[in-house]
């Protein structure tokens, strides 16, 4: 049997040679087993091309006809699994022919330019996945290039209502248009429809010179008021054969998707030292967890708080310094506040204080 | 689409702060840099005719000189001809 570097042998419950088939090909996809859910914390979200669980953003031209929830009405997931992406549509939505409703995630150039895409040394890819819905019939996805001229549309079929189904697709590697390779930008995405209008439909089963992620005829959730459709065990891998989802280690995946969003909140948590300059400003230099993909939006609620010396200022304003280059492992914070005593040169903390929430950004 | 507002730099500090955008309604700062995902969208709604702001609060109409202006597209260099430049390394000792 040959071994490349996309496999690796599972020793546990290896009890003789035989079981060395029991191999798992490496995941392109992060937090394909829903467990890592930053920004919400289980807490349901109504899409409006926004990120939900983390990595895993909900693609919406129309605001509130669905909502995306870490384990929604908490069914029992599929065996071998915590936890699930559940999507609950709003209403009974007649999607327009330009209307978009979708659950996708973008991997990174980096972590796909080994499927050699766009050349002649393409490699087929397999898609795998668990999904449960209260509707029957025909649904579709697609992967997709950065610059969403070359698509390809899966179909795939459930048969039984409110019942995990496991799905395999297998994809032809493209040989044609361009895919990005190895840069930090979106080397593939990877898309559920769950309602897109006819514009973004596709020939199934085949690649397409356009942006498509449906089909003909293909069910559409968001037409339903409360149809659900759940999804976890998402595994897209090099090769022709869907081998078993192992799940990272919590701490591994955890960081993973830190590349991409980091947050701090809680009652007083630090987010990192910071240096008064003046009764209205501050600095800090915030040490991340990971390499960020790349340059981040920072963003806030709540109050967080600079504190120097006794005095607790609430942040009115924050944004990144530069001056040093791109800093993708540290931010440099420039921050604005009120409530400061005059003077400079003080050390102290930018902290979440009571209610405050801090986060980067660096998503695809 | 999103309504937003340049957030003004202060490039006299030590390290400076380089100007941003945020949308409106939001506590954010969204740098010029294309590999941003929220500021390539920023560049996709200012040209598709979103409402931006400047820093002191007046409308910014997207045109090509603004944008480079921003950092957001870079300025395409070109020979007396006006036929593109070609990239040359710059000479090493």
């Amino acid at each position: 049997m040959a071994i490349n570097r996309n496999l690796s042998i599972l020793a546990q419950g290896a009890s003789s040679t035989g079981n060395l088939l029991n191999y798992t090909g490496a995941n392109k996809i992060i937090n394909g087993d829903m467990a890592i859910d930053q920004r919400n914390a289980g807490a349901s979200v109504t899409a409006a091309s926004n990120y939900t669980l983390d990595r895993w953003f909900a693609g919406s031209t129309v605001a509130s006809k669905f909502t995306c929830q870490q384990n929604a009405a908490a069914v029992t997931p599929p065996v071998g699994f915590a936890n699930y992406l559940g999507v609950t549509s709003s209403s009974a939505y007649s999607s327009a022919a330009g209307d978009i409703f979708n659950v996708q995630q973008s991997i990174e150039g980096f972590n796909f330019a080994d499927a050699n895409f766009g050349t002649a040394n393409a490699r087929a890819v397999t898609l795998s996945f668990w999904v449960r819905s209260s509707l029957t019939g025909t649904f579709a996805g697609g992967l997709r290039n950065s610059a969403a001229n070359r698509s390809y549309v899966f179909n795939y079929t459930i048969s039984d209502a409110n019942t995990w189904e496991q799905k395999t697709v297998t994809i032809a590697g493209d040989t044609s248009g361009t895919w990005i390779g190895a840069t930090n930008g979106i080397g593939a995405t990877l898309l559920f429809d769950i309602g897109t209008g006819s514009t973004y439909a596709g020939t199934a089963s085949a690649w397409n010179a356009s942006n498509v992620f449906t089909s003909s005829g293909a069910t559409k959730v968001v037409a339903t008021n409360a149809a659900t459709w759940y999804v976890t065990g998402v595994k897209l891998e090099i090769g022709t054969v869907a081998t078993p989802f192992v799940p990272d280690d919590y701490g591994v995946s955890f960081q993973k998707c830190q590349r991409y969003f980091v947050k701090w909140s809680g009652t007083n948590a630090i987010v990192s030292l910071a240096y008064q300059l003046s009764s209205t400003q501050g600095y800090a230099v915030i040490k991340l967890p990971v390499s960020l993909r790349g340059a981040a939006t920072i963003a806030y609620t709540g109050t967080p708080k600079m504190d120097f010396a006794g005095y607790s200022g609430s942040i009115n304003g924050m944004s990144q310094a530069g001056g040093y280059g791109p800093m993708f492992d540290t931010q440099w914070i420039y921050a604005t506040s009120t409530g400061l005593a005059a003077g400079s040169g003080v050390s102290g903390t930018l902290n979440c204080a009571s209610d405050g929430v801090v986060t980067l950004s660096a998503e695809l | 689409m999103e309504t937003y507002q340049i957030i003004a730099g202060w490039p006299e500090g030590s390290p400076p702060v380089p100007p941003s955008v945020r949308r409106v309604g939001r506590n954010e700062s969204i740098p010029f840099s294309l590999d941003n995902t929220d500021c390539a969208m920023f560049l996709r709604d200012w040209k598709n005719g979103a409402e931006v702001l400047d820093a002191d609060g007046a409308p910014l109409a997207y045109s090509v000189e603004a944008a480079t202006e921003l950092g957001l597209i870079e300025a395409e260099v070109l020979n007396p001809d006006g036929t593109p430049a070609p990239y040359v390394a710059p000479e090493t000792p």
